[in-house]
């Protein structure tokens, strides 16, 4: 047999190879321990009612994912990166099982994903604000991935020190007031927007990108707005010239 | 009317910048509208010369064409790459062109493309790929999806 290093190294290849680690770790007692730090290295959290496309990472609901995590404490430190799913209707069941998970857990993740069919930040219930701030506020986490989080204040982002990858999709941001926009520490390295509206609260975010992105080494940008790709786009370039290796645009013009 | 962006993009000085993925849909475009794809490609080529530093290029474009694609002049696209041939590391190329008759397809497309003659040279030599649709990653079929 080959040692458990070299097993580990081999596992560790297969990242988003749920079901063949699964099945690995079923093969002998000593892979079921191998495995594990991969396996549990991004989960996914969900309510059980969405599609089931993704057959490569765990899923749990979230009493699922904290029952495991508290009789196995070990795999806390395995868990890197988690994607909680919102079911298309508020739960108030769900979210307050995430809340306890996020709050009553100290993991440590590298990254986070929230991705909901339609969801006002505004509408989440305050609990869960100070949980998901705690969550992204530690020197662990590395990438924040927003879709369709309507209305976040940037503010959420304000102790995210070592944060180096931000991706926001169909997001909007709250409109411009003092408290957002003064703290200068969001310095990420990649940065991917995906088709916010063209209103008030995202021309503030825009503006104020326009003056803090100035270390970004990879932008995408996917959007339908002319003026974004006319004026934003232009000003954002202009102020990472020095530091962008990689740029993505993603514009599409519907017909006329 | 055709909206040629994002080459209206008003380019600064990027002298890091090593990787560029340009994608666009057109506008449904009318059967005479072939000398915009035209003038869409010459001012892509001319944002590419500002940006010296670039070693890997994706072109995506996807095509609402109401005429005969085989009209589309992309010589200005294949003798710019051939140019710069010593300094692209590699080029990729996703065409995808939608008619009222439905899709047309890669094989008809890359027939197309091989009528240039220094682009078939590039794609034997190995600088430029022309991919074919089952070849499109996640994010450009999504983007083609919307």
């Amino acid at each position: 047999m080959l040692p458990p290093e070299t097993l580990t190294e081999i596992f560790s290849f297969l990242p988003s190879e749920a079901r063949v680690l699964v099945a690995c770790s079923q093969a002998h007692p000593i892979f079921a321990q191998l495995v594990e730090p991969t396996l549990y290295a991004h989960v996914i959290v969900h309510d059980g009612d969405g599609d089931d496309d993704d057959r490569h990472h765990l899923k749990f609901k979230p009493h699922q994912l904290s029952r495991l995590l508290s009789n196995n404490p070990r795999i806390i430190e395995y868990l890197r990166s988690l994607c909680v799913d919102f079911p298309q209707k508020y739960n108030e069941g769900f979210m307050k099982e995430i809340f306890a998970m996020l709050s009553g857990l100290k993991l440590k993740l590298e990254r986070i994903q929230l991705t909901c069919a339609q969801c006002g930040w505004f509408c989440i219930p305050e609990a869960f604000h100070t949980a998901f701030i705690a969550c992204i506020s530690t020197p662990y986490m590395k990438e924040i991935c927003l879709d369709r989080i309507y209305n976040i204040p940037l503010s959420t982002f304000a102790d995210c020190t070592g944060l180096k990858r931000l991706t926001l999709c169909h997001s909007v941001w709250q409109p411009n007031n003092s408290s957002s926009f003064k703290f200068p520490h969001l310095a990420v390295e990649t940065l991917k927007l995906s088709r916010w509206a063209n209103d008030g609260p995202s021309d503030d975010f825009l503006s104020w990108l326009s003056t803090h992105a100035c270390r970004l080494r990879s932008l995408t940008l996917t959007t339908s707005i002319h003026v974004n790709i006319l004026r934003f786009l232009p000003r954002l370039l202009a102020v990472c010239s020095t530091s962008l290796v990689n740029l993505t645009i993603y514009y599409a013009t519907r017909g006329k | 009317m055709y909206d040629p962006a994002p080459v209206e993009i008003d380019f600064p000085t990027l002298p890091s910048l090593e990787r560029l993925r340009l994608c666009t849909y057109t506008s449904s475009l009318k059967d005479s509208d072939d000398h915009l794809v035209r003038r869409a490609l010459i001012k892509i080529t001319q944002i590419l010369k500002n940006l010296a530093s670039i070693k890997h290029f994706t072109l995506i474009i996807c095509l609402r064409f109401g005429g005969d694609i085989t009209q589309i002049d992309w010589s200005p696209l294949a003798d710019f790459l051939s140019d710069r041939r010593s300094t692209f590391q590699h080029t990729d190329l996703y065409i995808r062109a939608v008619t009222a008759r439905g899709e047309i397809s890669s094989d008809k497309v890359i027939s197309m493309l091989s009528h240039y003659e220094n682009l078939t040279s590039l794609v034997e030599a190995g600088y430029v790929s022309i991919k074919e649709e089952k070849y499109l990653d996640v994010d450009v079929d999504r983007y083609f999806k919307y």
